[in-house]
Order: structure tokens, then sequence, then C-alpha cells
């Protein structure tokens, strides 16, 4: 019913989520007409949508740097129980 | 000068030795000086024996005056001064003594020297040989610290507007300490309550010793040299005592902080003393725990924020919704609309009616145009339908007989131009040319026009056509010219 503006190729999550909440806060303007009204709502959904799925992009690794090589880290990853031992390792080295 | 000077008193005293043995007269005494003197070099020896007796690694307190750096031999010579200008002491630090002096000497520095007089034989110079020297009222470290701090702070490495803001979702943290230290711990642990899909990459690096400057530079380093392995840094390190501290006042440490590319943060632990390298990062947590909580906002925060956004959207929309529909209601129930709904599909069928009769009354309406025509028609219907209001619908009219006027317009310059092409045909059609007063004569019986008088003879009856009517005639006489 109305024409959706695609969101910027290299859009930040940042501005994403700046302008979601600078077209909420326009939406309250009961000055903005209704065909206006539905530009703006479908762009602030597909800006959510957008934001939701950078986040979910994000996958949970804790690695640790072995060794660099010209244009990359290499990593394996941490083992994640910071056991006892480290922890007395830590207090040995003070 | 001084050659000459020697030489003078060396002959007023040979003078005098020999008025002395000629009183004297006696062998031994008359001898006298000349026996026992010593050498100027021996004076200075015994006068230096003298001061390492006495005052052997004597402290001096002074302020430094006539400081002009190190000569090109590396040692340095300069003054100390009491502060009230009263005395003043010429002192020399050689270059290896001078080289572990951790702070930078200056001009008017009050300091405490030790070190042991002397005279430099050369010259009869009295200088203090300084082996330490340490600033007066604090201490060198501290000072090293004060001084490079003033230094970095010159060249704009703590300059709040150099500070730049950390991203919002970071896509990986790049983390540089100890693999086994409590800050990793609780940066970890912070993060899992947090955001628990974060993707932390440690570069471990020691924090204390005298190898953590190093691991720590290369660690920034690396993070800043390969694109994309972290969008934000966390160097951090747990509490320690004010000497742990030291590899985050180191100033190479402290200049890679300032020149990562990557935003850092650095939590040194300590509330108290702020070391430069927190200075240098853009921003600053009290405890490696608080930089975790700095460094992202919760996940349950982003998805509370974006369900807001959303259900604020639909509140906003669905409201303006209702409202638009109340307002038709409204409008739909005046009394004046009444005949509304009829009146628009009369007039949708006049201007149907319209439309199809316009469109064929032309043979090719060009197809802009037409999807035009069908455009307002499909608007027409669809603010009928939706009991649109009648001004749209006027203006949708109006739009309609613009398109109209435009096409009769249109014709109107074609047709003009097919009359213009029509009246060039007649302007060459024989017919015209025989209304500007031509004829065309034939003979009798032969359908070519005659074109030369000497095709005809006296006599010859010939057929004329004008413009209008025809004539038969005869020949009286020819003339070929």
């Amino acid at each position: 019913m109305s024409k959706t503006k695609a969101l910027p190729k290299n859009l930040s999550f940042e501005k994403a989520l700046e302008r979601l909440q600078e077209i909420v806060a326009e939406l309250e303007n009961p000055e903005k007409g209704l065909e206006e009204s539905l530009v703006l709502f479908e762009e602030g959904i597909s800006l959510s949508r957008f934001c939701r799925s950078r986040i979910d992009e994000i996958q949970k690794r804790v690695e640790v740097v072995l060794k660099e090589t010209p244009d990359a880290l290499v990593t394996e990853p941490l083992d994640d129980e910071l056991d006892e031992d480290a922890l007395d390792g830590e207090e040995r080295e003070r | 000068m001084s050659g000459r000077f020697r030489y003078t008193l060396r002959r007023v005293t040979a003078r005098r030795v020999s008025e002395t043995q000629m009183s004297f007269g006696d062998a031994e005494l008359d001898r006298g000086p000349d026996a026992t003197a010593m050498s100027v070099s021996q004076v200075i020896a015994q006068i230096n024996g003298l001061l390492r007796g006495g005052l052997q690694n004597v402290w001096v307190r002074g302020e430094v005056s006539g400081f002009r750096g190190t000569a090109a031999s590396g040692h340095c010579f300069f003054s100390l001064k009491d502060e009230s200008g009263g005395a003043t002491l010429r002192v020399k630090v050689f270059a290896s003594d001078y080289r572990r002096i951790p702070f930078t000497l200056e001009e008017g520095l009050l300091v405490l020297a030790r070190g042991t007089p002397d005279v430099y034989p050369e010259r009869g110079e009295l200088s203090l040989r300084i082996v330490e020297i340490q600033p007066s009222g604090i201490g060198a470290l501290q000072l090293a610290f004060e001084q490079l701090k003033a230094r970095l702070a010159a060249e704009g490495l703590f300059d709040a507007a150099k500070k730049r803001p950390l991203p919002l979702l970071p896509r990986r943290i790049g983390v540089v300490t100890s693999r086994h230290g409590a800050a990793l711990r609780d940066i970890l642990k912070v993060l899992d309550a947090r955001f628990p899909n974060a993707h932390v990459t440690l570069y471990p690096a020691s924090v204390q010793g005298a190898s953590a400057p190093g691991e720590i530079v290369r660690a920034l380093h690396a993070f800043s040299r390969v694109p994309g392995a972290a969008d934000v840094l966390i160097v951090a390190r747990g509490g320690g005592s004010k000497e742990d501290l030291a590899a985050f006042n180191d100033e190479a440490v402290v200049r890679a902080v300032a020149a990562s590319t990557v935003p850092v943060i650095c939590a040194v632990g300590h509330e108290t003393d702020v070391s430069l390298a927190e200075l240098a990062a853009d921003v600053r947590a009290a405890t490696p725990s608080q930089a975790a909580e700095l460094v992202v906002e919760r996940l349950d925060h982003f998805e509370e924020r974006l369900e807001r956004g959303e259900r604020d959207l639909k509140i906003s929309v669905r409201g303006r919704m209702d409202r638009a529909a109340h307002h038709l209601a409204r409008l739909a129930s005046a009394p004046a609309l009444a005949r509304f709904p009829a009146t628009v599909r009369q007039g949708r069928l006049e201007s149907r009616a319209a439309a199809s009769a316009l469109f064929s009354s032309f043979r090719r309406i060009p197809s802009s145009l037409s999807s035009r025509i069908s455009r307002v028609e499909q608007s027409v219907r669809a603010w009928v339908d939706r009991a649109a209001f009648p001004l749209l619908f006027t203006r949708v009219l109006q739009e309609r007989r613009a398109a109209a006027d435009r096409m009769a317009a249109r014709v109107a310059a074609a047709n003009e131009k097919r009359g213009i092409a029509a009246g060039r045909l007649e302007a060459l059609s024989p017919l015209r040319v025989l209304a500007r007063g031509y004829a065309i004569v034939t003979k009798e019986g032969e359908t070519a026009p005659v074109t030369d008088a000497a095709a005809l003879a006296a006599g010859d009856a010939v057929r004329v056509r004008l413009a209008r009517g025809r004539a038969v005639a005869r020949i009286l006489s020819t003339e070929t010219t």
C-alpha cells in the first residue's frame, strides 16, 4: 500500500537504533499524515528487524590469540573454566 | 697568561731564596721551600685526597642551573645553586650515571645529588661528580611520571576531543590482559551475565613486570593492525601495588593506547592513582568488571528497547488509523453527504464513459497517458470503495479533465501537422498549377500534353484543359523559338 524505503547499505547498528527512536518520536506528532505515518511505520519495523538481525549475528565465542599472521590473529577457544589451578597460578605470580 | 704569571712567581721565589741563603748561610735551611714545595698536580692530588676523605658521597641539595643537556661525549655538566642564590657548585654527571636518571633534568629543578667533589687538575676547577640524583620533595618515579604526563598532555594524547564513542553493539571484543588474571575472570563473568553471546578475543599479555610494556604494546598493535579483529578493546589488570601499575605508565604503552584504531577502555583497578594509559584511553573504567559493563549494553535491554520501539510504532499507527476512520465516519454521516455515494457512482460512470469515449476517439493513445487514465480510474474506484472524500473525488475528476485536455491538445497538434502535410501535397497537384492560370494542351486524339510548338501546325485542332472545364481550339500559326 505504500512504498517502503530500502535501508541504507552500510547502515550501522547505532544509526538504525537512533533512527528507530526518531521515527517513534515523529509518529507521536499528530500533524503527520496517515500516508506518511504508514511509510514511517514500515521503515521503523524494518529498522527494528535490522537491529535484531545484527544482535542475532553475534555468536558466543571466547578465544585466545595464539599467534599473528600478516592479516589475521590465529586463535583457539579459551578453556572456559578459569579453574582453581589458574587462580592459584595467579596468586603465585604475585 | 697564567703561564707568564707562574714564571714571574717562580722568579720572585728564586730571589727570596737567594737572599735567605746569603743572610743565613745554612746549606740545609738555605735550600728551604724549594726542597719541600709540591708540584701543582701534587697539591691537587692531595686536595682530592682530602675531599675524598671528608666529603665522599655527600648529599647536596641545590637548584639545577646552567643546564644544557649532555655534551657530545654523553657526559653532562651544569651547576647546583643554593635556593638563596648565594653559592654555586659546578657538577658533572658521567654518561653511564646520567643514563640511570629516571626523570628528565631541567633548569631550576630542586634536586638532591650524591657525589664526591674533586678538582680537575687541568683547569684547577672544583666540581662535584654526581653518581645519583633525585628530585627534592617528591620521588624520582613520581617526578618522571609527572614529566611524562606533562609531555604527553602537551602532545594532545589525553585530549577530550580525541575520545571516540564506543560501539553500541560490539561484534568482537578484544581483551588485553593476563591469561590467568582476576581481570579476565571478572570481565568474562560480567559479560556472561550481560550479553551471553559476546564474542571475546583475548590477546594474553603480562600486566606487570619488565616484559609487560612490550607485551601490551604488541597486543594493542595487533588489534589495530588486523582489520575486524575487534571493534572495541579492554586493556585491564586487577588491583596491585603502585609499582605494579608501572606498565600502564610506560610511554610506549600510553602511546599505543592513544594510537589504537579501535576504541579502548582501560581498567587498571585503582581508584586513587590514574595511570597515563587510562588518560589516553577513550574510556576509563574503575575496574575490569566495570569495563565489561561499559563495553556492551545488557542484551535484555537491547531487546526491551526494540520491543518498546515496535510497540510504540504500532500504537501510534493504530491510533492514527482509528482517528482517520472516525473522521471518515463523521464525514459520511453528515446530512450533506447523504446522497454522496450515488453522486460518486454516477460520477464514476460518467467519468468512465468519458474516458472510454476519449479512448475510442483516438486510434493510439501514448502508453504513458493510457496508464495514467487507468490509474486515475482505479483511484476513483478505490476512493469510492472506501467512501472517499468528495474533495478528493473532485481532484480526481480535475486530474482526468486535465489529462483529457492534454490529450486534446496533442490531437489538435497532430491535426495541424496533418493539415500542413495535406497543403503541401495539394501544392504539387496539376490542378493547383492550372488554378494559377496555366493550361494543358493536347492534340486531338492524343493524351500527352504538347510541350513544343514544333509539334503543331496551323489548322491543327487541340484540346485545352483549364482549371475548370475544357475547350477545343484550332491553331492559327506556330512560332518555334
